[in-house]
């Protein structure tokens, strides 16, 4: 059997129709969880999850917003290179909700956020 | 999603132009994405793999069209010219583009069974190896019509090879002695002998299935090995597959060459997750994305099939423009340009002695090529440096 051209193409598209489909299958499974900071664990390392709290302390270390959140639990977070509306966000007092990823940092469990939003 | 997509078509415009232009290596730019992004958002994590990968398919370009290789795909210049002077440069663009694409299909699919292989076998590998590469070389002498020559270039290619590698003050001898085997003295060759190309045919025309999935099927098995065992390279991995499997027809192995350095870069994700192993630059650069992250597998899946399919798409159009733009160019100038072009490269990003390396080893490919011996002959000055290392000599 000959390959040609026009079918190398189709066989390309469909090779990228398949591919798409399993970027959005990704996307799907990879959606944050929304969540509790009681019901973060030790097995909840590596988890994408969705949390709205109140920021009890905030400071910025270097190129790190490291802060505190509090919806009767506390939880320590971590903001890599935020810019100045996310600073601005993430002030002491307000309520927002953080999506990020449970890691672990020196024996202690912590989110390290990837997208804050102002709700309050 | 749609932020996902568009990181990956930003890779792979990227990756085009990496690809296209010699000296431009992707695994710079992965480790200079690394340092400013050191948390590794997905989007970037998207547009390095993305970037890889259609780099891989473009870097055949220059090989094939001028004559300058990088140091993953040196073998292929060897066919890839013969394609050129024949007038066929764009069938063999599209024959490492099909090795490519048909390559990813073909591990996405195995990549369990190999995955599974690969950890009952690594522990055996190792051991192995050596001894294949020995019998190998003795084929490749015994199999030759010029025996004396041939094992002289081996020898003089492994001495030189030896006496780069234990030079600690040379930064860049490898690729000099890559440049100097592989492209130099191809283009000082086809300068004196005044070789020009015949008209440029812009169409694939017909190609044997057979021979792409052939190609294809032996790429993913060269990549499976490169992935695993320090010291070997995509070249390694195809000039043993090519002795141990004897006779490839020149499209299967131009498929094969393709389709290798696509597959080991998506394999050494794989392995990077599975066995926490890193292979490749890439994959250095990836590390804490996919110690932070889970079913990486599907990610990288999809952002290879899309970029490899991408790839394949618009080489079928970028081949053509190129192509066409060499037509109106004196060839034998362009290839004057290319080797003093080379010659300033070693200068600039080597030194004086890597000059004179890539000069020895022009000279040899010259002898070689004269001689009627094998110009992968020349492959000895990294083979058995290869050996030595595996026996611990």
């Amino acid at each position: 059997m000959l390959l040609r051209e026009c079918l190398l193409r189709r066989i390309a598209l469909l090779c990228a129709a398949v591919g798409i489909i399993l970027l959005f299958v990704y996307s799907s499974i990879d959606s944050p969880k929304r969540t509790k900071i009681s019901e973060v664990k030790i097995s909840s390392i590596g988890d994408k999850v969705e949390i709205d709290a109140i920021v009890s302390s905030s400071k910025v270390s270097g190129n790190v917003l490291i802060f505190e959140l509090d919806d009767g639990d506390k939880i320590t977070s971590v903001f890599f290179n935020p810019r100045i509306e996310q600073k601005i966000i993430l002030r002491k007092g307000n309520f927002v909700r953080v999506s990020g990823r449970i890691a672990e940092y020196r024996g202690n469990l912590e989110i390290v956020a990837e997208k804050v939003l102002l709700i309050d | 999603m749609i932020e996902l997509l568009f990181w990956i078509l930003a890779g792979c415009c990227c990756g085009i132009i990496t690809g296209t232009l010699p000296g431009l290596h992707v695994n710079t730019l992965a480790f200079l994405l690394m340092l400013v992004f050191a948390d590794m958002p997905i989007g970037i994590a998207a547009f390095i793999i993305a970037m890889a990968v259609t780099h891989s398919f473009y870097d055949f370009i220059p090989s094939i069209v001028l004559g300058v290789p990088d140091e993953d795909n040196y073998l292929a210049i060897l066919p890839g010219h013969r394609y050129f002077i024949k007038g066929l440069a764009y069938k063999a663009i599209m024959l490492t583009a099909l090795g490519g694409l048909f390559g990813t299909i073909i591990l996405l699919i195995f990549m369990p069974l190999f995955v599974g292989f690969l950890l009952y076998a690594k522990e055996y590998l190792p051991f192995l190896i050596p001894w294949i590469l020995i019998f190998v070389l003795i084929l490749v002498v015994l199999a030759s019509k010029q025996r004396a020559k041939t094992a002289f270039v081996m020898g003089m290619s492994a001495l030189l090879g030896i006496a780069v590698l234990t030079n600690m003050s040379m930064k860049n001898g490898v690729m000099a002695i890559v440049l100097g085997f592989f492209s130099m003295s191809i283009l000082l060759l086809s300068i004196l002998n005044r070789v020009d190309f015949k008209k440029q045919k812009l169409r694939m025309g017909k190609v044997v299935t057979k021979n792409v999935l052939k190609g294809s099927l032996l790429a993913v098995l060269g990549s499976a090995i490169v992935s695993v065992l320090p010291s070997m390279g995509p070249n390694h991995a195809a000039f043993i597959l090519r002795k141990i499997f004897g006779k490839i027809k020149t499209e299967a192995y131009m498929v094969m060459i393709g389709g290798i350095n696509t597959c080991n870069l998506l394999f050494s994700l794989f392995v990077l997750q599975m066995l926490g192993k890193t292979r490749t630059g890439v994959a250095i650069a990836l590390r804490s994305f996919v110690e932070n992250n889970q079913n990486t597998f599907i990610l990288f899946a999809g952002i290879g099939l899309v970029s490899a399919s991408f790839s394949v798409i618009s080489i079928i159009f970028f081949a053509k423009v190129i192509i066409n733009n060499l037509i109106n160019v004196s060839y034998r100038r362009l290839n004057a340009v290319t080797f003093i072009g080379i010659c300033s490269f070693i200068l600039l990003f080597g030194g004086f002695l890597e000059l004179i390396v890539s000069l020895v080893a022009c000279a040899l490919g010259i002898y070689a090529s004269t001689s009627k011996v094998a110009r992968s002959s020349c492959m000895a000055f990294l083979i058995i440096p290869t050996i030595m290392i595996y026996l611990g000599l």
